[in-house]
């Protein structure tokens, strides 16, 4: 074990990861020309293995882990454990806070966007670049029940039976962009919906994540009832396909993935100021009711003034104009790991800083000797 | 060294990967709301279409191709509107056409004969062909219907009725393609 950690520890280990790390961001910057900004953060920095056309390498994520070893095994070296390398050891302490922070804000955090049309109430955040295929449970009057598979589970031949849903489920074909292309002949019973006609068919995803249209053919089975069968669903299908097993109304919908929260925020106003003479905006606020428990609150988001609640940070990030009305597009982020940089930082510059004052001696009586 | 402060690490990743919150089914209870998808920013194809439905036009369910369906009364019968969007070319024009034309019992048109009866009209959306297909030996079905190709979207629209009910239809269908908006988004 003692031999493991010691080449864990290995100091050339942190040296070749960041390295590695220089030509992902390097080779990512590159590729994202090509590939757009989301998917090459996804398949460089994302991922535990990146690929170099044919060839496997350490992606982002599992660079970081090796580097998050290797600082781990260095702090348990007995050498490093002296009063003199205080100092060293405080900065290892900030650079694995920085890590774990990396984690944190790898797994937990959440991205997406707030549409509201003004005058109009929202209570959940919407990501653009992933899928979810949600099951409404419809048949209560108040309220809807919601089972939502999400994309990473949405794989081919992937057989799902969710607890609150009385049937199970099998992913025939999942395409993140696809089109429809109709049959030359209707299919059997069998089939419900838009599968009866249309085919799905892949296509190769768009360089802007939020332009494609995902695309989902699956099979219902187990309900005993004329609802078994294949389904077919598009993203942004405007007449949903509907279900009836055991006397509950479901409603299927492969939609934008959702996150809803504990609190409803409404659009009172949204103002856009123009520059004088021009059709250039100068800026954007939107005037909202931040609603929870009942109780709204006035708030105003401005650009560079967020709006913090809880762990969500809302950004006024865009707007759209039609006929009916103006929208506020806010930009939503939860990220638990967002002060971790900051505590991480000051902590390695007092580490640096009493690193610095226990070498000033040193530094002085070797300067004093040469003099003499 | 304890054997503990490396199982720490270790323990640390399998508990990260099996949080991951995007691998696991979810449930919620919410309130009712309409279910219609949210569409943001697709500058390249309109994100939404909207158009004026005359008003003894009744929309309908229709099926969930379809973005939009309507009931449409005539003097002797109702017809059925169906306005449907889909990727890319969805085909082309003449396939579609002969699609349509099978429908019908009638046999394939070459290029050069849709060319003939293809009639082009102006909507904000852009200029969208239109075309009638009628089997003289069968006045029950006819078709009138129009194509807008937008480029990443191809957009359908076709009223089905008799014969008759189609040359009654023929302006206001027209009027309603015409009518025909985006939804502009920045």
């Amino acid at each position: 074990m003692r031999s493991i950690i010691r080449k864990l520890g290995n100091p050339k280990i942190f040296v070749f990861t960041i390295m590695w790390m220089m030509i992902l961001v390097f080779v990512g910057t590159i590729a994202q020309r090509d590939m757009g900004l989301y998917y090459a953060q996804q398949q460089y920095f994302s991922n535990w293995l990146a690929w170099f056309g044919p060839i496997p390498v350490p992606g982002g994520r599992l660079t970081m882990l090796v580097m998050f070893l290797n600082m781990i095994s260095l702090l348990f070296r007995h050498t490093l454990w002296q009063m003199k390398k205080v100092g060293i050891i405080i900065v290892h302490m900030g650079a694995l806070l920085l890590l774990i922070g990396g984690g944190i804000t790898a797994w937990f955090s959440f991205e997406g966007n707030m549409v509201l049309d003004e005058g109009g109430e929202s209570n959940f955040i919407v990501n653009s670049q992933q899928s979810e295929l949600a099951f409404i449970n419809t048949t209560q009057p108040d309220y809807n029940d919601i089972t939502s598979l999400p994309e990473k589970i949405l794989k081919n031949r992937n057989i799902l039976n969710p607890t609150d849903l009385p049937f199970t489920i099998e992913i025939i074909q999942f395409h993140s962009n696809a089109e429809a292309e109709r049959r030359t002949q209707s299919k059997g019973d069998f089939y419900h919906g838009l599968a009866k006609n249309f085919l799905l068919l892949p296509k190769e995803n768009e360089k802007e994540a939020e332009m494609n249209r995902a695309g989902i053919l699956f099979k219902i089975s187990d309900t005993n009832t004329d609802a078994d069968g294949i389904y077919s669903l598009f993203l942004g299908q405007s007449i949903p396909q509907t279900l009836q097993v055991n006397d509950e109304s479901y409603t299927l919908v492969l939609r934008r993935e959702r996150i809803y929260l504990p609190f409803a925020i409404e659009l009172l106003d949204f103002k856009r100021v123009l520059h004088p003479g021009t059709t250039i905006p100068k800026s954007f606020s939107s005037e909202v009711n931040l609603i929870e428990n009942d109780i709204p609150r006035r708030v105003m988001i401005k650009m560079n003034e967020p709006l913090r609640h809880k762990e969500y940070t809302f950004f006024q990030a865009s707007f759209s104009q039609s006929d009916s009305g103006e929208t506020s597009i806010l930009a939503v982020v939860k990220n638990y790991g967002r002060l971790f940089p900051y505590i991480s930082s000051l902590i390695m510059s007092f580490g640096l800083l009493i690193h610095l004052l226990l070498q000033l001696p040193k530094l002085l009586s070797s300067k004093g000797k040469k003099r003499a | 060294m304890n054997q503990r402060f490396i199982l720490l690490p270790l323990l640390l990743f399998f508990i990260c990967t099996s949080c991951d919150n995007n691998r696991h089914v979810r449930y919620y209870r919410v309130q009712k709301e309409a279910i219609n998808p949210t569409v943001i920013s697709q500058p390249s194809a309109p994100s939404s279409i909207n158009w004026n439905t005359p008003t003894h036009w009744v929309s309908t369910k229709g099926s969930s191709m379809r973005i939009g369906s309507f009931d449409v009364p005539f003097a002797d019968g109702i017809g059925d509107v169906s306005v449907i969007k889909l990727g890319g070319a969805a085909g082309g024009l003449a396939p579609n056409i002969n699609r349509w034309r099978g429908q019908l019992n009638l046999k394939p048109h070459s290029e050069i004969e849709i060319q003939q009866y293809v009639k082009n009209e102006e909507s904000q959306l852009g200029t969208f062909q239109w075309f009638t297909i009628i089997n003289p030996e069968e006045n029950e079905t006819a078709f009138l219907a129009s194509i807008f190709q937008i480029e990443t979207h191809t957009i359908f629209v076709k009223l089905s009725a008799t014969t008759h009910g189609i040359s009654q239809l023929e302006s206001q269908f027209l009027d309603f393609c015409k009518s025909f908006t985006s939804g502009a988004t920045q």
